[in-house]
């Protein structure tokens, strides 16, 4: 088969795949070698559906002996097939690079033959890369479930992020719409990886070893609608994976209908508004000091789409509430809707000075569009409403939907967009 | 500083050690100039007395050493990014950024109810930002011979600030990014390791190697694979990557939406 065919194959089936960041640097580049991996991902391109390009993503091949209910690449499903052989991957991604296509390779695979046959492959192209091309640029690696360790360790060493992806929230969904993909198959080097992290980083500092395990750290991947877990299931398991296995990130990704099987629920359309509350919720937990039982709890399974889990959690917890802000502690200012890290040592470096008034945290930038309903400033309470829960849902959600109405009316939202307001969700 | 009757007109030859000099020499001798001008933008202006600044790369040194020890180093890159723009009227600005810059230090970037201040600022952010949307933008082409080729149209004279990102990355290879509006190129040599300025006439196109158009294809083939046909999204992709730019990428935006029924 023609390179370019394979190549439209293969990058069209890699495509809804999320996890397309390239942040956290590896420090790699020396001078003496092509390439360099830098702090802030920077996008190339972008795609007429308005994503940022920033990787070669792509698949190694998509013949796949697994039959997962949920993947447009399942082995019953009918579709073009095609693999790329280690040389091609390695020289079509030194190619591209050298042009200023792309900041580096996003390589994942379906599982051909068998998973060690497919990981070998997979590791035979990084060693191609960093050996034979001498390739310092940016490249992050899906781990096979099932391969040997001892092949991913090795592939760990050359590249610069690794990802198992989970894909499905639970054990019985896996048995149900992933019955071959053993859930043994997907921790075990999930942990494995976590740990070689945690060593290299001991080894690195103690013995002055050079060699890097995975500097960027690993991710992995979560389909959100395709099987009933509910969101407080989900971010419980998203806190386990950051406190136990190390992880960078847990992306989620809206389950999008691409195939016709008794087993998955009719939706729609992808479940993007649950997505984005998934990925607020999951910057509370590793940014704002929340732990996923105070923002879900039995009962309360799944997060209100009309406010974010911040304001949802200030709500259910009027009692703490409103807050003097010229008392409370920074570990509560970060909690009140509104009020991001920044605001929140802010607040903490002026109030020595001065007791601080609406007018103060005003002149200092501060929002207050969404604080106000929480804080009173020298006992003052500024909003203009009664301080009641229901009324002040309702401003909430108000607000919300015409933030929302800013964005983009062609499509819903995308990545880049969505990721852009993550950055900003306080 | 007192308005002397004669207004002056300050002339300097357009590079930026030859502004700091300029601005040095307003300083040293405690005088306003009326306009602070390169000599390429100069208008012969009868009214006011004209002044040429020879430029003087020690006074300009000191001058930058000045700014940086009374002021702060984040005012000498503002400075420097917003003489980039070459925008109309910036020398002032800069300069009256500056004299207030001395007086209060670095706090002058918080008076933001200033016009100059905001003025410089701004000019440094568009300056900025439009070198690191190039630095994802610029496309290199593989010349015959294995050197590398890329043309760019920038708004702003932005080749130096996007050059050692290009030498960090590119260190092996030898490359050569060429504005077509300024007619001017950074050469990048990979034996010497070492960057710099050269003039180059807008005509410049290198031969390409055989394989370069196979490549290019295979960019094309993949651009329009990863976009996802029934999103489109032309707002969002403008916003990010203006049409001023796409003359000279290798992939063609847009185009998997000319075969889209509706
Ligand atoms: S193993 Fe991966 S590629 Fe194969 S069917 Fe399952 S999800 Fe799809």
């Amino acid at each position: 088969m023609e390179l370019q065919k394979k190549l439209e194959i293969l990058s069209d089936a890699a495509k809804y795949d999320v996890s397309c960041s390239s942040s956290g640097s590896s420090g790699r580049g020396d001078g003496s070698s092509l390439g360099n991996t830098k702090a802030a991902g920077i996008c190339h391109s972008w795609t007429d559906d308005g994503r940022c390009v920033s990787l070669l993503k792509i698949l190694f091949t998509n013949y796949c002996i697994y039959d997962c209910h949920y993947c447009v690449n399942r082995a019953s499903n009918d579709r073009a097939r095609a693999s790329f052989t280690p040389e091609e991957v390695a020289k079509l991604t030194v190619d591209f690079y050298k042009r200023n296509y792309i900041e580096g390779l996003f390589l994942s695979s379906a599982v051909s033959r068998d998973p060690d046959w497919t990981m070998e492959r997979l590791l035979k192209t990084v060693q191609l890369l960093r050996n034979k091309y001498n390739y310092q640029g940016y490249i992050h690696l899906k781990a096979i479930p099932g391969a040997d360790f001892k092949l991913i360790y090795q592939a760990g060493l050359l590249a610069d992020r690794m990802s198992v992806n989970i894909e499905l929230p639970s054990e019985s969904s896996l048995e149900k719409l992933a019955p071959q993909k053993k859930k043994a198959g997907i921790l075990a080097p999930m942990k494995g990886i976590g740990a070689g992290i945690e060593n290299n980083i001991i080894e690195r500092k103690k013995y002055k070893v050079k060699d890097k395990f995975v500097p960027a750290g690993q991710s992995t991947q979560l389909i959100v609608g395709a099987s009933p877990e509910s969101d407080r299931q989900i971010i419980s398991l998203s806190e386990g994976l950051y406190d136990h296995f190390n992880l960078k990130r847990v992306y989620y990704s809206a389950y999008l209908p691409v195939n016709n099987s008794s087993l998955l629920p009719t939706l729609p359309g992808p479940p993007l508004k649950r997505e984005h509350r998934l990925y607020q919720a999951d910057w509370l937990l590793r940014f704002y000091g929340f732990k996923a039982d105070e923002l879900l709890t039995p009962g309360r399974e799944n997060f209100d789409l009309k406010i974010d889990p911040k304001a949802d959690w200030a709500l259910n917890n009027l009692d703490k509430f409103p807050l003097e802000v010229n008392t409370a502690d920074y570990e509560m200012l970060l909690r009140v809707p509104g009020i991001g890290p920044r605001s929140a040592a802010k607040i903490v470096k002026a109030r020595k000075e001065k007791t601080l008034t609406h007018y103060n945290l005003k002149k200092m930038r501060i929002v207050l569009k969404r604080a106000n309903f929480f804080i009173t400033c020298d006992g003052k309470y500024a909003a203009a409403v009664p301080f009641e829960s229901s009324v002040i849902y309702d401003r909430l959600a108000e607000n919300e939907c015409q933030q929302l109405s800013l964005f983009g009316s062609s499509s819903g939202s995308d990545e880049s967009s969505k990721s852009w307001d993550l950055e900003k969700a306080e | 500083m007192k308005n002397t009757e004669n207004k002056k007109v300050y002339i300097y030859d357009g590079s930026y050690q030859g502004l700091l000099t300029a601005l040095y020499q307003a300083f040293k001798l405690r005088e306003v100039p009326i306009k602070i001008v390169a000599q390429a933008e100069f208008k012969d202006d009868l009214f006011y007395q004209q002044v040429e600044v020879k430029t003087e790369n020690e006074k300009a040194q000191f001058f930058s050493d000045q700014i940086k020890e009374h002021i702060s180093a984040q005012t000498l890159n503002n400075i420097f990014h917003a003489y980039l723009s070459e925008a109309e009227k910036m020398e002032l600005y800069i300069f009256r950024y500056l004299f207030t810059g001395f007086k209060v230090g670095k706090k002058v970037d918080e008076f933001l109810t200033k016009d100059y201040v905001r003025q410089v600022q701004d000019l440094a952010h568009k300056v900025r930002h439009e070198s690191h949307r190039l630095k994802g933008l610029i496309r290199l082409q593989e010349a015959a011979g294995g050197k590398y080729y890329a043309a760019v149209e920038p708004d702003y004279k932005t080749l130096v600030l996007m050059a050692p990102h290009f030498k960090n990355r590119f260190s092996t290879m030898d490359w050569i990014i060429h504005d077509k509006k300024r007619e001017e190129a950074v050469i990048y040599s990979a034996a010497e390791k070492e960057w710099l300025v050269i003039d180059l006439e807008k005509e410049f196109e290198p031969e390409l190697s055989n394989k370069e158009k196979d490549v290019q294809q295979l960019w094309q083939a993949f651009f329009s694979a990863v976009s996802i046909k029934n999103r489109s999204n032309p707002r969002t992709q403008r916003q990010f990557m203006p049409k001023k730019y796409w003359k000279h990428l290798i992939e063609s935006p847009g185009s998997s939406r000319k075969f889209k029924i509706k």
